[in-house]
C-alpha cells in the first residue's frame, strides 16, 4: 500500500474510530455515573471520540500527509462525517430515554395481555410528561426555576429547536404537527 | 478535496430532490423513502458526478475515497432520517422549551406551561401514530403489541440497559 493510499484509508476510518470511542467511553462514564444528566454525559463522550478523530488524523501526518492537508481533510470530510455518526449515536440513546413510542413499547412487551387504553393514557398524561421533562432540563441547567416562573438558562436546546422547527417549516411547510 | 466535492454535490442534490418530492406529494411511509432516496439515489448519481467533476478538472477519485463518500453519504442518511422523527412528530422537549424561550426574561408559571402542554396531546398522537404503523393494535378495549418484533425498539432498549447498564426508565 502507497503512503497516499495509506492516508486516504486513515481518513476513511477516522470517523468510524471516533464514533467508536464515543459509544465506549459513553457506556464506561454510564455505568460510572449513572446518576448523571444523560445529555452532559453524551457531550463528554462526544468530545473523546473527537479526541480518537483528531489522533487518528496524527497518524495520517506520520504517513507523510502535510499538516494543511489533514486540517482541511479533518474540517471538511472527518470531522462532518463524525459530527452526523454522533449525532446519530446521541438520538439512538435519547431515544431510549425519552421517547413516549420506546416507553409504550416497553410497557407493551412486559404486559403480554394488553394494557387498557386508559390505564395507558393515565401513565403516560401530558402533566406527568411536563413534570419529568422540567425536572431534566431543571438537572441539566438548562432551565431554571425561582419557585414562580421557569427561565432558560443555557440556549443549547434553543439553538437546537429553532433548527429543528425551521427545517420543519422548510420540508413539510409546517412549524408544529399541532398547526396548520 | 474531491471527496468533499463529490459528497456535497450528491447530498446537495439528493436534497433538493427530496425538497422537491415531499412539497408535490408526501410519501406515505416518509423515513422509508428518505432511505430509498438519499441510499440509492447516490449510487446512481454518483457516475454523473464522476463526470462533472472530471469535465471541471478535478483527479478521478480512488476507491477508497468513493468508499469515504459512502461513509460521508450513509452518516449523513441516517443523522437525517433521526432527525426527520422530529420533524414527522414534535418534540414535547423542544416545544416546551421554544415556548419558555418566547416568553423572555419573565419566563412562565407552572399553571401556563400545563396549559400549553394540554393543548397538544402528544400521547394520544404518539399512539396514534403506532396504531397507524401498525406496530400496535386494539382489541376489546386493550392495547397489545403487533404479532412481528420492532427490531429498532428492541436495539434501543437493550442498548440501554445491557450496555449502558441504564434501567430506570426516562420521561
Amino acid at each position: 500500500m502507497t503512503g497516499e493510499s495509506a492516508i486516504e484509508l486513515l481518513h476513511l476510518l477516522a470517523p468510524v474510530v471516533g464514533l467508536a470511542a464515543m459509544a465506549v467511553s459513553h457506556a464506561l462514564i454510564c455505568r460510572l455515573r449513572p446518576d448523571s444528566a444523560i445529555l452532559n454525559l453524551l457531550v463528554l463522550a462526544g468530545f473523546v471520540g473527537l479526541g480518537a478523530l483528531v489522533a487518528v488524523e496524527g497518524v495520517a501526518m506520520v504517513f507523510g500527509q502535510n499538516v494543511g492537508g489533514a486540517l482541511v481533510t479533518m474540517i471538511l470530510v472527518d470531522g462532518p462525517i463524525y459530527a452526523c455518526l454522533a449525532y446519530g449515536y446521541a438520538n439512538f440513546v435519547n431515544l431510549g430515554h425519552a421517547s413516549v413510542r420506546i416507553r409504550i413499547y416497553r410497557e407493551l412487551l412486559e404486559s403480554p395481555r394488553g394494557i387498557e387504553v386508559g390505564e395507558l393514557r393515565t401513565k403516560y398524561d401530558e402533566a406527568g410528561m411536563l413534570t419529568t421533562r422540567l425536572q431534566r432540563m431543571l438537572d441539566a441547567e438548562d432551565l431554571a426555576f425561582d419557585g414562580s416562573a421557569y427561565r432558560l438558562r443555557k440556549t443549547r436546546l434553543l439553538a437546537i429547536s429553532n433548527a429543528i422547527f425551521g427545517l420543519k417549516k422548510a420540508v413539510l411547510g409546517r412549524h408544529s404537527e399541532f398547526t396548520t | 478535496m474531491s471527496v468533499f466535492l463529490a459528497t456535497t454535490l450528491l447530498i446537495g442534490g439528493l436534497f433538493m430532490v427530496h425538497l422537491f418530492w415531499w412539497r408535490v406529494s408526501l410519501p406515505r411511509r416518509q423515513r422509508a423513502a428518505l432511505l430509498v432516496l438519499f441510499l440509492l439515489g447516490s449510487l446512481v448519481l454518483a457516475p454523473a458526478v464522476g463526470f462533472v467533476l472530471g469535465e471541471f478538472g478535478v483527479e478521478p477519485l480512488s476507491w477508497i475515497q468513493w468508499l469515504n463518500v459512502t461513509l460521508a453519504i450513509v452518516a449523513f442518511t441516517l443523522a437525517y432520517v433521526v432527525t426527520y422523527s422530529a420533524l414527522e412528530a414534535d418534540s414535547p422537549t423542544l416545544s416546551l422549551v421554544r415556548h419558555i424561550a418566547a416568553a423572555g426574561a419573565g419566563g412562565v408559571g407552572e399553571e401556563e406551561l400545563a396549559t400549553f402542554m394540554a393543548s397538544r396531546p402528544f400521547v394520544g398522537a404518539r399512539l396514534s401514530a403506532l396504531l397507524e404503523d401498525g406496530m400496535i393494535h386494539e382489541r376489546e378495549g386493550r392495547i397489545h403489541l403487533a404479532d412481528h418484533p420492532y427490531t429498532l425498539f428492541r436495539l434501543v432498549l437493550l442498548h440501554r440497559e445491557k450496555v449502558l447498564g441504564l434501567t430506570h426508565h426516562g420521561g
